[in-house]
């Protein structure tokens, strides 16, 4: 059995983030209690496990024992994802409102980068919102057009594993179940931190621009 | 019939408390739904007539005047059709329906009119089909909301609420199925096998089939509503943590990674490329390994006529080569000196093996011999190389040289 999803391991030693959306056999295969009780015994020697969001969308490995070196890579790395925590925030707030979604892109949400273009480029204030963007360490374009800066935002976000591009010569993206992760991580840091959120107030446009 | 006594105690009695339920008909409704019943007004005397009739009774003496089971049953049954319609409008309609169509047919048959039977078999066919249709399209309906994630709303807030309103309106169904009273319907049918086919198998499968479909809705919506719900939290966390980083832009969380118990959301062990390679002692992959190779590029042949020039012949003599044939020379000097101390001729393979030796005869000898070419003519007329040789065959001349003899000749090198 462990040869059929020698590739699933692979991903999963690489850093990867296993969803329904990266790989749906790998996904299903991580379904089953005892398959996952497999990989673990494999996965021991190496000092990793199986871990999961809390809802368990997705899938990747954690350390099983810490020492100080390895919590200090631990440090980094969430000093790392903080970084990029307001600019992911800002473009999905940015892609929610450049196509008039209801709701903050989840797991499974097709956006073709093209019409996302087309839309930004029409609207000054999008426009403006994505320049900002572009600005921070975590998206850092050089480009001075709109398709060129978006196409530097996707590499970003297909690097990091938030995009699945099924085709290479298309443009339709898949967001993937990462985006659920760095979510449920900021749901973490509010309750952790107690984060005080107005819940009343339903999200009017003004605050959309805001 | 015509055995009835008309004229008996029991028929009379029955008459007059049944007038007695009409003369105080709101009376009694009103009673029965919670309305006390005011003696006063009534009087002693309808308040006695009622009790006695035992169409009234009183629990304990405390407690004002209720309505006696039977009368309540009774009542239960004559207005259950309305009460059916409040639960559900198509069901109870379609109930009363099949009712005055279920008695029309066994008047009709009774009177022995069959044609007309028919055509009311035919009209409660209908009635069964009107009911399945409509449950259907209802069905139809709510999967159509559903399929859209009720798209024709905007906000989520309004897309919970429609998922309510679906959700009431599946209940509304369920309740409406459960008032089909199969038993009822049995009774219905009786002995006529026709009505029994329609009322009792068709419409029972069918029933049954929406059930299932409505328990799927319900199932359904409720997921749907459990994701509004994530999406109007997820929202909400966007919403505000970006406007909460705005106001508190120097904002650093705790280190999580340093706690005594961390996460696994903050647990992400680092990345590890494993990389393979063919393992070429492995017998039972050899056929893989062929397939392998066949499946490589052809690699391309140069042409033999294109017209080239040779690289120049780079001669790189192997260390180990080298050391080797330095060894073989200092040997081979070796020899030379033995002969020149014992100051006598010496056979080449005899030395040889005296002295343990392991070259090759044959190079042995190809070495003692160049070797003696080498040598400056002065030192050369020291030696003489006497040729120990032989005819290859009887009728081959080829002299093969078994072995060499180095003599001293005395008058060269001066001892």
């Amino acid at each position: 059995m462990m040869m059929q999803y020698s590739h699933l391991l692979e991903q999963l030693l690489a850093g990867g983030f296993i969803c329904e959306v990266t790989d749906s056999q790998g996904f299903r295969h991580l379904q089953d209690e005892e398959q996952r009780a497999a990989l673990d015994q494999y996965l021991r020697p190496l000092n990793r496990r199986l871990a999961s969001n809390p809802e368990g969308t997705v899938w990747f490995l954690a350390w099983r024992e810490l020492t100080a070196d390895l919590r200090e890579q631990l440090s980094q790395q969430f000093k790392e994802t903080l970084d990029s925590l307001i600019p992911m925030l800002k473009l999905l707030q940015l892609t929610q409102e450049t196509l008039g979604h209801e709701n903050v892109l989840t797991a499974n949400d097709i956006i073709n980068r093209h019409d996302l273009a087309a839309r930004i480029e029409n609207n000054p204030s999008l426009r403006e919102q994505l320049q900002a963007l572009v600005q921070t360490r975590f998206f850092q374009s050089q480009s001075e057009d709109v398709a060129g800066q978006l196409k530097q935002v996707f590499d970003r976000l297909r690097s990091h594993g938030y995009l699945h591009q099924p085709h290479k010569d298309r443009h339709h993206y898949v967001v993937t179940g990462k985006i659920d992760y760095l979510i449920d991580l900021t749901r973490f840091i509010r309750e952790e931190e107690n984060i005080y959120i107005d819940e009343d107030v339903p999200p009017s446009q003004e605050d959309l621009l805001a | 019939m015509s055995t009835l006594d008309y004229h008996s105690e029991a028929v009379k009695q029955g008459i007059e408390r049944l007038k007695l339920l009409g003369k105080y008909s709101e009376l009694l409704m009103q009673n029965y739904y919670g309305a006390e019943l005011d003696e006063a007004q009534a009087g002693a005397r309808v308040v006695n007539q009622l009790l006695e009739a035992n169409i009234v009774w009183r629990p304990d003496e405390e407690s004002g005047l209720k309505l006696t089971g039977p009368v309540r049953e009774m009542i239960v049954h004559l207005i259950a059709d309305e009460q059916r319609r409040k639960v559900n409008a198509e069901v109870g309609e379609f109930l009363l329906n099949i009712r005055l169509l279920v008695g029309k047919i066994n008047d009709a048959e009774h009177k022995g009119n069959y044609q007309h039977s028919t055509y009311l078999q035919a009209q409660l066919s209908q009635e069964v089909d009107d009911l399945n249709s409509r449950i259907a399209t209802g069905i139809d309906s709510l999967w159509n909301r559903l399929h859209t994630d009720f798209a024709f709303v905007s906000t989520v807030q309004e897309k919970i609420h429609e998922n309510e309103k679906a959700h009431s309106e599946v209940l509304r169904w369920l309740d409406g199925l459960q008032l089909i009273d199969f038993k009822e319907l049995i009774a219905f049918a009786g002995s006529n096998g026709g009505l029994r086919h329609v009322l009792v198998r068709q419409l029972q499968g069918q029933v049954s089939v929406h059930f299932s479909s409505l328990r799927e809705v319900q199932k359904r919506l409720n997921e749907l509503m459990a994701r509004f719900r994530q999406q109007q939290a997820r929202n909400l966390l966007v919403r505000g943590m970006l406007q909460f980083f705005q106001q508190k832009p120097n904002f650093q969380p705790s280190d999580y990674a340093q706690r005594s118990h961390v996460v696994d959301l903050v647990n992400q062990a680092a990345a590890l490329l494993p990389s393979a390679s063919i393992a070429l002692d492995r017998h039972q992959d050899k056929h893989a390994m062929q397939q392998l190779l066949v499946q490589l590029p052809a690699r391309h042949q140069p042409r033999a006529d294109l017209p080239s020039a040779a690289q120049p012949l780079a001669w790189q003599e192997d260390e180990t080569i080298l050391a080797k044939r330095r060894a073989l020379h200092e040997d081979v000097v070796s020899f030379y000196l033995s002969v020149l101390d014992q100051q006598q001729s010496q056979s080449a393979l005899a030395y040889l093996a005296d002295a343990q030796l392991h070259w090759d005869p044959e190079i042995w000898l190809y070495q003692v011999i160049a070797e003696y070419q080498g040598l400056a003519s002065s030192d050369k007329a020291a030696f003489r190389l006497q040729y120990d040789e032989q005819a290859a065959g009887v009728f081959n001349q080829v002299l093969l040289i078994a072995d060499v003899q180095l003599q001293l000749l005395s008058e060269g090198v001066g001892a």
